[in-house]
């Protein structure tokens, strides 16, 4: 994900009261970094140049079984 | 020194020695040495003198003992333990009724003739490498106390490494029982996803929970796996598989290919690791290298899928308890509650693509070589170490060399090496990964090493 930790901040601000938490500003600064280093581990999996690249079928996900 | 289970157990049987008295020392050792250490959160003596009389009965009346007859060994605190509650390394489940009944795991160690001595320290909710919990305290590395044990199944590492009990059990979502067998020095076990029943186990990540032993021999290792197996239809994702005994002395079948895993396994190895790695591979004739090009992919489907479901299971007490949670993951775990459905699914789909990339290589190799931990075990309280020339996080770093293995399930045995023999007394493991439903060829590659003196505990 490459958008700035403003959009990320909003989106963790709206889920977090999606979710029914409440927290303080500060808290919910923390969370939002922790939600931004998910969101770069992320990307490796999600941006069309991901190795390899990710071209996955948009149908289900299978159930994993070796 | 750890006392080999087996080594125990025969003297059990022959009557050289008895459970009774076995269990003394054990009980001994551990009420002298663990407060060095803090492996144990709960010992369970009294239930243990009553199982180990009953092994000396059962040989007084002239039974056949079983495979692990009088051998003491103990619990990563999220397996349930009749009469005790299950804490999984949290105060938020201190005041839990106790469990009613033992986890399955620990039913087949009971039948198996092991005596079972107490609980373990681990990572809260098993979210963690270092096993440094605020609650209960850090566990430490055996063989340097200001070190970590490693996690999240630290207390499951020291406990064997520090020579308290020759066995215990663990869990591995990421790296739980490798990484503290990586620095604990011990031989720890991951078995293939689905092959041991996780039935009375506190979960973590469902998808990706497994559960396995950890033992001072390869020896003990394989005996223990064996009397683990066995299908769980409570289970969902026990396999419905016989039983394939391994037995007490794996070797590898002529003309084993193995492979050193090179790229990211090499990338994230510091120095140590990487002479572990070239050690093992000596030992082994291995001399091909191969590269897993999912593997960050596959770490961040982990990483993702952990976050998730982590998230989602710890939701309402979260919200209700925040504070009493461990302030080094509870924000992650927040966080991780808020991972939208897409990257989610996404992360599924990712394994499915890693998993046949990993069978394409297992065309090609029968074992696959890595390290099992970046580097040697960090001082507790560091928050960062230098990789490389990096300073990197360490709680997010040491799992980055399991989770790509155990995002796709497959079998590995973690071997101790000690890199310096003459100079620091650490070792740094390496994992000998197999196809699925092979954790044979693991334990005999394993045995290999440990034959030729370069893996031990």
């Amino acid at each position: 994900m490459s958008e700035s930790i403003d959009a990320l901040h909003g989106y963790v601000r709206s889920a977090l009261v999606l979710h029914g938490y409440a927290f303080s500003d500060a808290q919910v600064a923390e969370i939002t970094a922790q939600f931004a280093r998910i969101a770069a581990i992320a990307e490796t999996i999600l941006l069309p140049a991901a190795k390899p690249p990710a071209d996955l079928d948009p149908g289900t996900a299978p159930v994993f079984r070796p | 020194m750890s006392v080999s289970a087996l080594d125990i157990a025969r003297r059990v049987r022959s009557g050289v020695g008895s459970a009774v008295s076995v269990l003394a020392e054990t009980r001994a050792r551990i009420e002298t040495c663990d407060p060095a250490f803090n492996c144990f959160t709960a010992t369970t003596f009294e239930r243990a003198q009553r199982e180990a009389a009953a092994i000396d009965a059962r040989r007084a009346r002239g039974e056949t003992l079983p495979s692990l007859a009088g051998v003491p060994y103990a619990v990563k605190n999220l397996f349930d333990i009749a009469g005790v509650t299950t804490l999984a390394g949290a105060k938020v489940n201190a005041e839990n009724p106790a469990a009613a009944a033992d986890a399955q795991l620990v039913v087949q160690m009971q039948a198996a003739g092991a005596i079972l001595v107490g609980a373990l320290n681990m990572d809260e909710h098993a979210y963690g490498f270092t096993c440094e919990n605020t609650h209960y305290g850090a566990t430490r590395n055996p063989h340097d106390p200001s070190r970590v044990s490693g996690g999240s199944s630290g207390g499951s590492g020291a406990a064997v490494g520090a020579g308290l009990v020759p066995l215990s059990l663990g869990s591995d979502t990421g790296g739980s029982i490798r990484v503290p067998a990586s620095f604990c020095g011990v031989f720890g076990l991951k078995p293939t996803y689905g092959r041991l029943s996780r039935t009375g186990c506190f979960p973590f990540i469902d998808s990706l929970d497994h559960v396995g032993p950890l033992a001072a021999t390869v020896s003990d290792l394989a005996v223990t796996y064996d009397a683990l197996q066995g299908a769980d239809p409570r289970d969902h994702a026990c396999a419905q598989r016989d039983i394939e005994p391994v037995g007490a002395a794996p070797l590898l079948p002529a003309g084993t290919r193995i492979g050193i895993l090179g790229g990211w396994f090499q990338d994230w190895a510091a120095p140590p690791a990487r002479r572990a790695v070239q050690m093992a591979a000596e030992v082994l004739g291995a001399t091909q290298w191969c590269e897993f090009k999912s593997a960050a992919p596959a770490r961040a489907a982990a990483f993702i899928i952990t976050g998730a479901e982590g998230g989602a299971l710890h939701l309402k007490k979260l919200k209700a308890r925040y504070a009493d949670f461990e302030p080094a993951s509870r924000d992650r775990l927040v966080a991780g509650s808020l991972i939208p459905a897409a990257w989610l699914i996404q992360a599924q789909r990712m394994r499915k693509i890693a998993y046949d990339e990993a069978l394409e290589l297992f065309r090609h190799f029968d074992v696959l070589l890595a390290p099992a931990a970046p580097d040697y075990a960090p001082l507790i309280g560091s928050e960062t170490f230098t990789l490389n020339g990096q300073t990197v996080p360490t709680r997010a770093t040491l799992g980055l060399l399991t989770q790509p293995i155990s995002c796709i399930g497959l079998p590995v045995c973690a071997a101790p090496i000690w890199p310096e023999p003459e100079g620091i007394n650490l070792s740094v493991g390496v994992q000998l990964i197999a196809a699925p439903w092979r954790e044979d060829l693991c334990l005999a590659a394993a045995a290999t090493l440990e034959r030729a003196g370069m893996a031990h505990a």
